[in-house]
């Protein structure tokens, strides 16, 4: 029987444990579960995280409240043990810092303390990007309506995650801001619907244009800029077993002063930025190929420069056909 | 008498091909590697592929209807560079005659 003052202990539970959302939790009892070690579904992956960092339950509470989470077991294989933790020797008191590590290994050198949770977010999308390999993964953004998928494959600077996080602003269903997940069995796009990352710019920029949309505090002096995340939408989470079918390719651009607008590549252009764009293409070998190849043939691809949201929105509404009220 | 080297080509059916207006993607399983093909060298691959191989020669009657051509005579000019970016790629390679 404990002595200590705190029990935290967890009461045996039989069967499954109950499905139970992260904004359910006091902000008291998430961080005892993160340091016991807490269980969080998003889309398709099962992440288990142990961290004692301050600052970093609150911001995990705040951006992943309609989040599901276990406290025990869930029954099934976990995707990711993550831990977040202080260095041994004088990082751990002096200019503090945190590791991030994955089954025990750390892929990445310390961050400053204060950037716990951006590395939490980069170090995730590095575990999904180098292990999830039973899909093909292209580093785009997606948002769906009515099921129906934009996937926008750009590289890092391009305005994707802007424009992404805009258009779920816009009433769009957000699928993810980082990954095109493929289903290789039925081709469809699979939902893993997370915190916007903003940076720099862009900030500001977002929070202009959706003024009352709940963010994250903002990190400056990242490794990659000023940082802020912007929460997902309800619904994202709502419908985050719901997959989409790809319909639109749309490699965007922002252009400062840029009309939005679409335009065309060869076929060939647009294949070899398809597949350059996916994380795994060659790993997937005749799968990937298959895979890009049927997309190149079912999808309607655009390129897409843009400067002001509001205009952007508007063109893709028109393109896809479709408006919050259809 | 010299004799000219044959190229020949991997069977097609362990090449997968997806046409894309006038050019083709190429996946070639034993190098993972995608290609992009035009059309003139898709057309020399198929044809290496379909006859089992061919000497730089052949290839040339195989694409001449008998008569001389501008264009005829720009292939001819061009052929070297078409088989030697194939055999680079992996696509094809001189037969072990």
């Amino acid at each position: 029987m404990s002595n200590t003052a705190i029990d935290l202990t967890l009461p045996e539970q039989p069967g499954q444990s109950p499905v139970t959302f992260l904004g359910d939790l006091s902000d008291h009892r998430l961080r005892v579960l993160l340091r016991k070690g807490l269980v969080l579904e998003t889309g398709p992956f099962l992440v288990r995280i142990l961290a004692d960092i301050p600052g970093f339950a609150d911001t995990l509470h705040r951006l992943y409240a309609q989040s599901r989470y276990y406290e025990i077991d869930p029954g099934k294989i976990l995707d990711f043990h993550i831990s977040l933790k202080h260095p041994r020797g004088p990082r751990r008191w002096l200019r503090k810092q945190v590791i991030f590590e994955l089954d025990g290994y750390s892929p990445f050198t310390p961050f400053p303390m204060d950037h716990a949770y951006p590395l939490f977010e980069w170090g995730l999308n590095w575990c999904i990007a180098s292990r999830a390999h039973q899909y093909l993964m292209f580093h785009s953004a997606v948002v769906a309506r009515h099921d129906r998928a934009i996937i926008m494959p750009a590289a890092p600077g391009s305005g994707k995650s802007t424009l992404c996080a805009a258009l779920m602003a816009s009433g769009w269903r957000l699928l993810s801001d980082e990954f095109g997940i493929i289903r290789m069995d039925d081709n469809m796009l699979l939902p893993m619907p997370r915190p916007i990352a903003l940076k720099d710019a862009s900030i500001p920029v977002m929070q202009r244009f959706a003024p009352e949309w709940k963010m994250g505090p903002v990190f400056p002096k990242t490794r990659k800029g000023t940082v802020c995340h912007m929460k997902p939408s309800d619904d994202a989470i709502r419908l985050s077993s719901q997959p989409a079918t790809p319909s639109w390719v749309i490699f965007p651009h922002y252009q400062a002063g840029a009309d939005a607008i679409l335009g065309s590549l060869t076929a060939r252009e647009h294949f070899a930025l398809l597949s350059g764009n996916a994380f795994n293409y060659e790993l997937k070998a005749l799968a990937g190929f298959d895979q890009v190849a049927r997309m190149i043939s079912e999808c309607d691809i655009h390129t897409f420069e843009f400067d002001d949201l509001t205009a952007a929105v508007s063109a893709l509404d028109q393109l896809t056909g479709t408006s919050r009220n259809k | 008498m010299i004799t000219e080297p044959r190229w020949v080509a991997p069977p097609f059916p362990r090449l997968r091909l997806y046409p894309l207006g006038g050019e083709y993607a190429v996946f070639n399983p034993f190098s993972g590697q995608t290609h992009f093909l035009n059309e003139l060298s898709f057309e020399v691959l198929r044809l290496l592929h379909e006859s089992g191989g061919l000497s730089p020669s052949q290839i040339i009657n195989a694409f001449s209807d008998g008569n001389g051509s501008a264009e005829l005579d720009a292939f001819r000019q061009s052929l070297g560079t078409h088989l030697s970016d194939l055999d680079e790629l992996g696509l094809i390679a001189l037969a072990d005659d």
